[in-house]
């Protein structure tokens, strides 16, 4: 089960709903439930993954005796540099194991969350040096970073706006505009997900599922950026509606974000909790203290430095990869030159209020936007994870290079095929795709233990499974995009072209 | 202290208006902008001796003058 994927998990979530909607009507407390609803959801999510789930236990322990410790030392040492350094890079490291680990195509340390949950301990620790934070309770602080809305995907809360409505008890009148409003989230999240995110990703799979030409590549760019919004949005309505039904007003993500009129302006709107996690977290204090140190001459040269840093480390934040490193130093430049072009033209001064200079800025801004998607998803050939077929009992491999697979056994009818994924270390399979031949194409997120896997496409049919096995290595939250198509499809005989199961990259 | 504040507010915006406006609005008119909000927390640290931690105050509750010395006031009459 993933969060806000496929039908249990939303059955799972309306039923658990009541009690809290019981609760919330008779002004009661929802802090305890809320807590098991996140131990519920957490155990449903991760079980079919021991490592994951002992990760993720393992690190929620951790950064508790870190965060409790901290503020001790902070209580009686002060705004001690040398212990809040250390402090933040214990809550960084495992993030940095996990991230750098993926280059060696086994995954230490990861589990699902991790750079999200990584930002709230983070938060907590710089906001302890500040004195902001001067104590922790344990009980709310794991509740803070273990809510199950938020723990996957964000959007990132804050611990001291989360803890006030963890408190809080609502009057029936209060309650009910929360859940009416939750209520509304939810279901727009639906429709960005299920309908609009499903349309351009049937679209970006029916017209540019190959990028060969510059113009398909533009259209791949601005399909995928729809999409990608649709997805994320979705996912993030879908998220702040059911913490609201629970009582917590977890910030919203976007805000029409393809209307900006420049890149400044797209940052407040698109995935909000983040920018301006990085606004408060890196980019005012890289900016103070380079004031202090007089580390610049100018403020304009502190401002370009300070945004090409801070986006810097939000594409390193997504991964060590190039093309996200490219993705947060492409979208720093650009903040770096909507500065200098907005705080030096003349031009801009003047017409800056001007309704066709508006369109022009929008459109302009628009394309900025989505050549940045187009950085972030990485456009090189994408590697076969394929190694060798492995198991070729009754499969021989034609001339050009599709399989044909013939049972033996008589009146064996096929109904359907199945891929799935074989993980040997528990064996255990999980599906992926299902299709009654014909051509099928999909992207898939690789969610399990890393290690050595097998790709099965496994034929059904009424007298025995009979398949077709792989050998591949994936990588912990890779994407694949796997491809194959089956032209015959009879009683006794599957013929198999093309198939591929690639990396595309993504970030866990 | 006003007064400090003032000063500072209007050397950080370069717009002296601000000494005679405290109900101005700083952040959506563009006088202030991410930059000279960074400016202004560390020339309050410096120069009156007050922390505002960046992550601690919303944006909405320093927005004018009279605003950011409330907030002032406030962690003064703590100490």
């Amino acid at each position: 089960m993933l969060f806000f994927q496929g039908l249990n998990f939303y059955i799972y979530l309306f039923i658990l709903f009541i009690p809290a909607v019981i609760l919330g009507l008779c002004q009661k407390s929802l802090s305890r439930y809320r807590c098991l609803l996140s131990i519920i959801f957490i155990y449903l999510i991760y079980k079919d993954n021991s490592n994951q789930l002992k990760y993720l236990i393992l690190y929620s322990i951790f950064s508790v005796y870190l965060v409790v410790i901290y503020c001790w030392i902070r209580d009686k040492a002060g705004r001690n540099k040398f212990f809040y350094f250390h402090a933040v890079l214990f809550a960084i490291l495992p993030l940095i194991i996990c991230k750098l680990s993926l280059f060696q195509e086994k995954i230490t340390f990861g589990f699902l969350g991790i750079s999200y949950i990584t930002f709230r301990v983070v938060q907590v620790i710089i906001e302890t040096y500040d004195g902001v934070i001067t104590e922790i309770d344990p009980y709310k602080f794991l509740n803070f970073i273990l809510f199950f809305p938020t723990i996957s995907s964000g959007p990132i809360d804050r611990s001291r706006r989360f803890i006030e409505d963890e408190e809080k008890i609502y009057s029936r009148n209060e309650y009910l505009e929360l859940v009416g409003t939750g209520i509304q989230k939810l279901f727009l999240g639906l429709f960005y997900k299920i309908v609009l995110s499903a349309l351009f990703y049937g679209i970006q799979k029916k017209y540019f599922f190959e990028y060969t030409t510059i113009m398909s590549a533009i259209g791949y760019a601005y399909v995928y950026g729809f999409y990608m919004f649709f997805d994320f949005a979705g996912y993030s309505l879908l998220a702040v509606g059911t913490s609201y039904i629970l009582g917590i007003k977890v910030p919203d993500n976007f805000n029409k974000p393809f209307i900006a009129l420049d890149m400044k302006d797209f940052w407040n709107r698109w995935h909000i909790t983040l920018s301006t996690w990085f606004r408060d977290f890196i980019f005012t204090r890289f900016t103070i203290n380079s004031m202090r140190k007089k580390r610049f001459s100018s403020r304009l040269e502190c401002a370009c430095v300070a945004f090409i840093v801070n986006m810097g480390i939000m594409g390193v934040w997504h991964g060590f990869e190039m093309h996200y490193i490219f993705y947060g130093l492409y979208h720093g430049l650009i903040l770096a030159i909507t500065e200098v072009y907005q705080r030096k033209s003349k031009i801009y001064k003047k017409f800056k209020n001007k309704p066709i200079f508006k369109f022009f800025s929008w459109v302009l801004t628009l394309n900025i936007v989505m050549f940045g998607f187009f950085i972030f998803t990485p456009l090189l050939p994408s590697k076969n994870v394929i190694d060798e077929v492995s198991r070729t009992d009754g499969v021989i491999q034609l001339e050009d290079g599709s399989y044909e697979y013939s049972t033996n056994v008589e009146e064996n009818v096929f109904s359907y095929i199945v891929l799935q994924l074989y993980n040997p270390e528990d064996d255990t399979y999980s599906s992926i795709n299902t299709s009654t031949g014909g051509r099928s194409s999909e992207t898939y997120i690789h969610q399990l233990n890393s290690g050595e896997y097998y790709i099965i496409l496994r034929a059904n049919s009424n007298k025995l499974d009979e398949y077709i096995q792989y050998k591949c290595q994936l990588k912990e939250g890779a994407k694949y995009k796997f491809e194959y198509v089956v032209d015959e499809f009879s009683s006794t005989k599957i013929k198999l072209h093309n198939f591929s199961f690639k990396e595309q990259g993504g970030s866990l | 202290m006003r007064d400090k504040v003032l000063e500072i507010l209007a050397e950080v915006c370069e717009d002296d208006d601000i000494r005679n406006n405290v109900d101005i609005e700083l952040l959506d008119s563009g006088l202030l902008d991410s930059l000279g909000y960074a400016e202004l927390l560390a020339r309050i640290e410096d120069e009156i001796g007050v922390v505002i931690s960046p992550s601690e105050v919303s944006r909405q509750d320093m927005n004018t003058p009279s605003k950011i010395i409330v907030e002032i006031e406030k962690r003064l009459s703590h100490e």
